[in-house]
């Protein structure tokens, strides 16, 4: 009973609109971010940048972050902050920007008209130049003049930047645990040799693509299919079958299960043939390395990474639709949406609890294995709710029926 | 008069209250998610195009809700008053809260310090929320189908922070650069969904009455 009802939600939704529409846009929003470039090459000894990592080194940490506050200060740009974990901008009055500026002297040991001079002399000699590829270079005439003072140590930095946060507001950039975040140094060829490797040998190549590939399919697949769920629910009250389904033999978890499984099933379709076409670039670039290529990366990503967003996103606006009857699924799917990829507090390569996991890089093998946990976690998490939402839908769905619920109200004939 | 009231009084009560409900929400929430103390012009804007407009999705789009169900659809259009005086008083009244609740976040904006030019900064609001309700009118009136209404503007709106190129003067976040002109295009491309959007309707309406008629269909 239960594969059949599947096939015919299948045939149903390869009729709809909602489909094709959906089908468009993912092949669109794929060729428009990933179909340039994005090919993995040997580093060359002698390059002029090998691209970025973060550093451990207390000094480090400390002067990078001096120097973004500083640049954050001078240029009065907004700060940045994450008071309920969703980015916010702030701009701060004059006394609350005499409050930092004090801070600021206080780790650099200098007047505010000293660093501010110093800054001013330093940007004179500053310029930045593009090449074609929009590869930068900097030249700088002077270092950069505000820097720790050497008797600070790092607790009391620690103490002095808490201070600053505390200034900018609940849950600034300049937080304690944010810290390193400001540490980015450049990586030398050893580092992007061995990341190089770690992409040929730990990743067979296709590990990398398919993690970039899920990056942005997640994007997607955070928001659409919000609206199947919510057309499907919708389409019963609409073509006022409700009852005739409910009188039927089909138990309330089959009607219900069928219905979820044929989207997730829709939605998954397009996905997987799409995956062709990196997995196609993954194996030229092993094939002109001379290694090997794991052909079933793209799946094994697809399932752990992809589906358990699916599953969410579909059983949200399912449970949603399927109480309230209405589109209020859609609006709040669509400002989840809107959280977790403008809002989230966990940058572009980061798992965190974010219901979007990204990692907008290809390769970083090293990175990737060390928030591996933190993925799983998210993953497994989002598929528990998921189930839970979906229980939900068929507790809701099985009031219907006994017509203890109507049209997303308890009946008024409830007592009698 | 008298009429005008009665409809009025229905569509709020059972159409737009829950649609307002959410643009408040939507609008009391903002301080929440988004600065809005000690803004500068192009931060206004960043809040106002990217945020506040949305509310033009939640309050135009369902000016047809109601018309989805058949039987109220075919009552209504049986009825003396013809369906497009209804839809224009529905997009008459959506559109005034839109000013009110646009005009309202701009006044605090003020309140909180915030340095812009109201004028400016109103009219490049109703232009984003005209055009992105005004186009899931326009798929509404088209496709009948309310779902399929909600996610083209919003694809839209998303598409839009891929960057200005490809969609030249009806990029939705102009004035975060400072570029004004692009506004009026919104404007009146919202305006012209919006006709569409009634023009398709009066014509299906039309269409599906007097096909009723002829097939001898009972108008209650």
């Amino acid at each position: 009973m239960l594969i059949s009802l599947i096939k015919k939600e299948c045939s149903m939704w390869m009729k709809s609109i909602i489909f094709y529409a959906y089908v468009i846009i993912l092949v669109v929003f794929y060729v428009s971010q990933m179909e340039s470039g994005m090919l993995i090459s040997r580093p060359e000894p002698g390059a002029a940048d090998y691209g970025y990592t973060y550093s451990d080194d207390e000094r480090i940490i400390m002067d990078s972050t001096l120097k973004d506050l500083v640049i954050d200060f001078v240029s009065e740009r907004p700060f940045a902050t994450y008071p309920v974990g969703f980015y916010k901008e702030i701009t701060l009055s004059e006394e609350e920007r005499d409050e930092v500026a004090a801070c600021i002297e206080r780790l650099c040991k200098m007047s505010r008209e000293e660093w501010e001079k110093a800054v001013d002399e330093y940007e004179e000699g500053y310029s930045v130049e593009y090449d074609d590829f929009g590869r930068q270079t900097v030249e700088e005439k002077i270092p950069w003049p505000v820097v720790t003072d050497p008797e600070i140590t790092y607790g009391e930095f620690e103490e002095i930047m808490e201070e600053v946060a505390g200034i900018i507001g609940r849950g600034s950039d300049y937080g304690k645990e944010r810290l390193k975040g400001h540490a980015e140094v450049k990586m030398t060829y050893e580092q992007a040799l061995s990341e190089y490797e770690d992409v040929l040998y730990k990743d067979k190549v296709s590990g990398a693509y398919a993690r970039i590939f899920c990056d942005y399919i997640g994007i997607i697949l955070g928001l659409l299919p919000v609206f199947f769920g919510t057309a499907r629910v919708l389409k019963d009250k609409r073509s006022r079958v409700k009852e005739v389904v409910y009188a039927k033999r089909a138990g309330s978890a089959t009607v219900v299960c069928s219905r979820y499984l044929a989207i997730v099933i829709m939605i998954l379709l397009p996905v997987l043939p799409l995956s062709l076409l990196p997995l196609s670039k993954a194996v030229y670039v092993a094939r002109a390395a001379g290694v090997g290529v794991d052909y079933l990366a793209f799946l094994k990503y697809a399932i752990g990474w992809l589906l358990p967003t699916v599953l969410f996103v579909t059983a949200f606006s399912y449970a949603v639709t399927e109480l309230t009857e209405g589109f209020l699924a859609v609006l709040v799917g669509a400002a989840v949406w809107f959280a977790a990829i403008f809002l989230t507090p966990f940058g572009l390569k980061h798992a965190g609890w974010n219901l979007i996991p990204r990692f907008n890089s290809l390769g970083e093998y090293g990175l990737f294995s060390d928030i591996l946990d933190q993925l799983i976690i998210n993953r497994i998490l989002y598929t528990v709710f998921a189930l839970l939402l979906l229980g939900i839908t068929l507790m809701i769905y099985e009031l219907k029926r006994k017509g203890v619920l109507k049209n997303g109200k308890v009946s008024e004939n409830l007592g009698s | 008069m008298e009429k005008f009231l009665k409809i009025s009084a229905v569509n709020f009560k059972y159409n737009l209250l829950p649609h307002l409900t959410v643009s408040l929400i939507l609008c009391l929430a903002a301080p929440l998610f988004i600065g809005t103390k000690n803004l500068d012009a192009y931060q206004v804007a960043k809040v106002m195009e990217g945020y506040v407009a949305l509310i033009g999705i939640v309050l135009l789009i369902p000016v047809f809700i109601p018309d989805m169900n058949k039987d109220i659809r075919d009552l209504t259009a049986s009825k003396q008053t013809p369906m497009f005086f209804l839809h224009v008083i529905r997009i008459l009244w959506a559109l005034l809260f839109l000013l009110i609740l646009g005009g309202l976040f701009l006044f605090v904006l003020k309140r909180e310090n915030c340095v812009f030019d109201f004028g400016e900064m109103f009219y490049t609001v109703m232009a984003n929320a005209l055009f992105l309700g005004g186009m899931g009118m326009f798929v509404f009136a088209l496709f009948d189908q309310a779902v399929f209404a909600y996610m083209i503007p919003l694809v839209y709106y998303v598409i839009n922070f891929g960057g200005r190129k490809q969609l030249g003067n009806f990029y939705l976040f102009s004035m975060q650069a400072g570029h004004f002109s692009e506004k009026h295009y919104l404007f009146f491309g919202g305006l012209v969904f919006m006709a569409g959007a009634v023009f398709i309707r009066k014509i299906a309406t039309s269409l599906s009455f007097s096909l009723c008629y002829h097939k001898g269909g009972s108008h209650k």
